[in-house]
């Protein structure tokens, strides 16, 4: 190991680790080359490939490297919350009818892309300015959307000749499709807010009705990452890189492997906002039909946050490669100038979907977050059973039928792909938060309850 | 299938080579498809690799690609030639348009293809 790991969780969270492998994981992404600080692993870690799901790693710039497996496959997957401008009194019984509609809209994990394949022309643009060129270029969503999305729903430095032939080919006709496994949107209420002040700037006070939007940069990233292993694998020798998983292969920041790398990866973030934001106008126009004309235009973004991406920040007066894999950006106040002007005061918002079922939440970044774990908070609730676990304790039919039961209208998973969900198959997403906050590195600021959910 | 807490991590044995490749497959078709298997829908396959391991990364790979492109499940490989650096034949499968989008990628982590006794087992795990 060449830094230590710091794991932030309590001893229940700490007891459930010892079921999987994810602290074996995290000490070996303690041995990557130029790695600083810690191996930090959010409350929400759990086992994945490489580095575990839940994982903060930062590197020197440009002495360190990057590791393709320390942001994962899906490159910038991430949410973005909508409140919708109405309350769940306001949108009564038409609950069926609008999660009908966003079904037809947004189409999901059965092999489907979007509704229309990309020229190459228009491929590139989105490439090189994501969620710009779908505002700009294609009028789907506001300039606002863009000042609420992290690094304005464009990543610098992305090189739309960088992904292969492939990744362009399975992502030209995937912009707009939600994808499949733990993908979804989802439509919530506000249950509660701990800062009524703070929360009604973000639009969130008690009975809204809000639109999360979990997915990411579909085939296309998945293939960039897979090129990229492959391409960086053969050379570590040369390198003089020894590693104990092949999955963190990785590349010094100053090879030309590396500056290919972070190209395509930032074009395949730039992909991942640009799906959000054609999927967040799926929701303005599938209200604009079920509501009324009107109804899209009151919709205003949160905010829209990367949890699976690297990025090149300043820590402590430091260039540092950021790895975040199931981890999420989650910059204090004092880091205003990288935050929406009219919000940067408050910090920035960190979305924490739960488990599907339960709730989710909306953080605040705290400035503590800078020392305890390099402002960085958790993603999700964190899986603690199998998917195989998960569908021999409830079936498709029964899960939906209870969520149903429970208010929450459930759209176009496949019963298989339900019961993998279960929310017995995550940890408890409170805990989760009440963890997070007393680690001191976000505050809670609201918590929505699903009312009902369009499954990847 | 193993239960891994993240991923689906598969676990094969068969008496050769080319049995192990199409057991994979197999896996990996029960857990994306529903649809009967019926003979006649086929794609040629030529991959190049760097050993048996890589191979099976590539393979799986493949099978993501046409999934995700034409709905093509493949659930088994009939074999041309196969040697740790190319594997040369046709995917047998279905075209099923219900299939299941599950998989993202073949990983590297813990993979394994090895001899056991007479035969051969392989372990990977798949980012889903």
């Amino acid at each position: 190991m060449r830094v230590s790991a710091r794991l932030i969780a309590d001893e229940e969270l700490l007891e459930a680790l010892g079921q999987d492998r994810s602290l074996e994981q995290l000490v070996n992404v303690a041995t990557l080359p130029g790695i600083v600080g810690y191996a930090l692993a959010m409350p929400d870690i759990h086992q994945g490939y490489g580095f575990p799901v839940g994982t903060v790693a930062a590197t020197t710039v440009p002495d360190g490297v990057v590791s393709p497996g320390g942001v994962g496959y899906d490159i910038n997957c991430g949410v973005r919350l909508l409140h919708l401008g109405l309350t769940r009194v306001e949108l009564g019984d038409r609950i069926g009818p609008l999660m009908d509609e966003i079904a037809r809209a947004v189409p999901s994990g059965t092999g489907r892309g979007g509704r229309a394949e990309l020229s190459d022309a228009e491929l590139d643009r989105v490439l090189a300015d994501g969620a710009v060129s779908v505002v700009r270029d294609l009028g789907l969503g506001h300039e606002q959307d863009l000042l609420r999305t992290e690094s304005g729903g464009r990543l610098p430095g992305a090189d739309p000749a960088g992904p292969s032939h492939r990744a362009r080919e399975r992502g030209r006709d995937q912009l707009g499709s939600l994808g499949s496994g733990n993908h979804f949107l989802e439509l919530g209420e506000v249950e509660r807010v701990e800062d009524p002040a703070a929360a009604a700037r973000l639009g969130l006070s008690p009975g809204v009705v809000t639109a999360l939007i979990h997915t990411g940069s579909r085939g296309l990233g998945h293939q960039v990452c897979s090129d990229s292993v492959r391409l960086m694998m053969p050379r570590l020798r040369e390198w003089g890189i020894t590693l104990p998983d092949r999955e963190l292969a990785c590349a010094p920041l100053n090879s030309p492997e590396a500056h290919a790398y972070m190209g395509a990866m930032a074009a395949a973030a730039n992909f991942a906002f640009a799906n959000r934001q054609v999927l967040a106008h799926r929701v303005r126009e599938s209200l604009e039909l079920v509501i009324g004309p009107g109804a899209g235009s009151r919709v205003q973004q949160v905010y829209d946050v990367a949890h699976n991406i690297a990025k090149i920040e300043v820590h402590g007066g430091r260039r540092l490669c950021v790895h975040r894999k199931g981890a999420t950006r989650a910059f204090g106040p004092s880091r205003a100038e990288e935050l929406p002007a009219d919000i940067a005061d408050l910090g920035q918002p960190v979305m924490v979907p739960g488990s599907m079922g339960t709730g989710s939440w909306v953080l605040l970044g705290c400035d503590a977050a800078e020392e305890v774990s390099l402002a960085s908070a958790c993603h999700g609730a964190g899986r603690v059973l199998s998917r195989t676990q998960a569908r021999r304790r409830v079936s498709g039919g029964e899960l939906r039928k209870e969520l149903e039961g429970r208010g929450i209208a459930v759209r176009g998973a496949s019963a298989k792909g339900l019961a993998e969900e279960a929310p017995f198959a995550y940890k408890d997403v409170d805990h989760v938060i009440d963890v997070v906050a007393r680690a001191g590195i976000a505050r809670p600021l609201a918590r929505i309850a699903p009312i009902g959910v369009r499954k990847g | 299938v193993e239960d891994h807490t993240g991923e689906l991590e598969l676990s094969v044995e068969a008496p050769t080579i080319a049995a192990l490749f199409t057991g994979a497959l197999a896996l990996l078709a029960q857990e994306v498809s529903q649809a009967p298997r019926r003979p006649g829908t086929v794609r040629s396959l030529d991959l190049r690799s760097n050993g048996y391991d890589d191979l099976l990364v590539a393979l799986i790979d493949e099978a993501t690609f046409l999934l995700e492109r034409e709905g093509f499940v493949a659930h088994a490989v009939a074999v041309d030639e196969v040697s740790p650096g190319r594997l040369r034949g046709t995917l047998l499968g279905v075209l099923d348009p219900e299939a299941r989008q599950l998989v993202k990628a073949a990983t590297y982590h813990d993979l394994a293809v090895e001899r056991s006794g007479g035969g051969w087992r392989a372990r990977i795990v798949l980012d889903v």
